[in-house]
């Protein structure tokens, strides 16, 4: 059986999120209760992604963990579904966290990916380090994976992959088999690669190609497009917005002001496809009440500046 | 010709930005929903701040600081700053008015051009309290440079970096760093022949 029919769509997803800011603690898959797919508390990630850059290489980003604990905080919720949210105030999923000091980590031995033209082991991160969310996390506690000129090797546009662990003491090793299904490639269309000026105060469109929604290319059965655009720097993005991808993102000017006070002399654009697909969690003591978020983004990493 | 030398560029490294500046003195800059850039008169002398870097804390700023190189394609440096006499703001809300504004801009040292010509405004984040009493960022930022800017043209470069920081009472403070920029320590584009940047 597919693990992503566990999934719940991300409509159903963005409802949720409205109704539950500052809930803490969703609670969960007891005995005999239903998983709450994207409503469970929070289990860890694998987040992969097919990075094209503004020099037209591509490469490969991953990065994954896994708690026994997330920490006080057991869910944080999600940005907007549709919409922009102001990220600088870590408040919000993927980026807010428990201090690393309070969460707990399960170790999953090794982590592989395939289904691309090559199987990736994800290396082990043996220092205490900051991922690309600003998420910092404690030494052998995180795996993470960057190559700028891979991307043909390991992540494959409409093609669903798989995610092994070879497991621990307190998390046994399994296959989360097609957990994930990366979005075609799309092209830009306004505007394209080069840098992006972002003046302040005003709204910002952002326009692309959407293959994905074309007949013959819709994703499988579970999975659900979105489109995301960011305005990111090095401590993450500073404002976040999702919509159902129809090819069109425009950034209010209150969240460009946001971005602007953040990174002033500018950043990387994050214009990208993504599935996002939540599994339920089974660690030694069975299944548990968290989620594993897999992730699967078509990414355009490119320069925005701010005049 | 480019030569790409690869693998893995640590996580800090990845999320690395885009740059800075302008002529100095410049508030051409238009204003935001939390007001002007930066203003087109600086207020009185108040308070101390001290330039360094450090990603998770302030550190001195040492003669030779490793560039970074990040996933806008290009490189930048990591500055941090210490200050004290001067209001720090509110680090709930980067929008609040109250937050002080620090502007921190590169130069070439010797030619005076600057590493992002359109970046002429100010961080709008709050300071907190730090280890020595005073205050310091809460972390370090990237001051990026404009993308056409490569390796070939800033490793060993001497690079002038500019502090300018001023309350919501207008106080007003600064300091100047010049460092000789090294190599990232993580894989980055190896560029020959680059023509730099041309504005």
């Amino acid at each position: 059986m597919r693990s992503y029919l566990l999934g719940l769509s991300l409509g159903i997803l963005a409802s949720g999120i409205i109704g539950c800011g500052g809930d803490d603690d969703k609670g969960g898959a007891d005995a005999g209760s239903t998983f709450k797919g994207y409503g469970a508390n929070e289990g860890g990630e694998f987040r992969a992604e097919y990075v094209t850059f503004a020099d037209g290489t591509i490469g490969t980003r991953v990065v994954s963990f896994f708690y026994a604990d997330p920490g006080p905080t057991k869910y944080f919720p999600f940005p907007a579904i549709p919409g922009c949210t102001d990220m600088t105030g870590l408040k919000n999923w993927p980026m807010a966290t428990n201090p690393v000091a309070e969460r707990t980590y399960l170790d999953p031995g090794t982590i592989t990916m395939s289904g691309g033209a090559k199987t990736l082991t994800v290396p082990r991160q043996t220092a205490e380090g900051v991922d690309f969310l600003n998420r910092t996390h404690s030494a052998n506690n995180w795996f993470f994976y960057f190559n700028p000129t891979d991307g043909a090797d390991y992540v494959k546009a409409q093609t669903l992959q798989s995610v092994a662990i070879t497991g621990s003491d307190k998390f046994p090793a399994q296959t989360f088999t097609d957990v994930l299904y990366t979005p075609a490639a799309f092209q830009l269309n306004a505007p394209g690669l080069g840098p992006v000026a972002v003046p302040a105060g005003m709204d910002q469109t952002f326009t692309w190609g959407t293959p994905d929604s074309m007949a013959g290319s819709m994703p499988p059965a579970g999975f659900t497009i979105m489109s995301l655009l960011a305005f990111s720097g090095d401590q993450g993005p500073a404002v976040l917005c999702v919509e159902p991808n129809d090819g069109s993102i425009t950034v209010p000017a209150a969240m460009v002001d946001i971005a602007r006070a953040k990174y002033p002399q500018g950043g990387t654009l994050a214009r990208q496809t993504f599935a996002h697909n939540p599994i339920q969690m089974k660690d030694s003591t069975g299944l548990t009440d968290r989620r594993i978020d897999f992730i699967s983004t078509w990414c355009f990493a490119t320069s925005w500046t701010a005049p | 010709m480019r030569i790409v030398a690869i693998a893995a560029v640590t996580a800090a490294v990845m999320a690395g930005v885009a740059g800075a500046l302008a002529g100095c003195g410049s508030s051409a800059s238009p204003p935001d929903a939390i007001g002007p850039c930066w203003p087109d008169t600086v207020g009185p002398a108040k308070g101390t701040a001290t330039l360094g870097t450090g990603r998770a804390a302030f550190e001195d700023m040492p003669d030779m600081l490793p560039l970074e190189y990040g996933a806008q394609a290009g490189f930048d440096l990591v500055a941090n700053v210490r200050m004290s006499g001067l209001d720090p703001g509110d680090p709930a809300s980067i929008i609040s008015p109250t937050n002080p504004r620090t502007r921190i801009r590169a130069f070439f040292a010797d030619t005076n051009i600057p590493l992002n010509y359109d970046a002429n405004c100010p961080f709008r984040e709050a300071y907190v309290p730090s280890a020595t009493g005073d205050y310091q960022m809460a972390m370090g930022v990237a001051i990026v440079f404009e993308i056409c800017w490569r390796s070939d043209r800033l490793i060993g470069q001497r690079i002038r970096v500019d502090l300018e920081l001023e309350d919501d009472t207008n106080g007003y403070t600064s300091d100047s760093k010049t460092v000789t920029a090294a190599a990232p320590s993580s894989p980055y584009p190896i560029d020959q022949d680059s023509p730099g940047c041309m504005h």
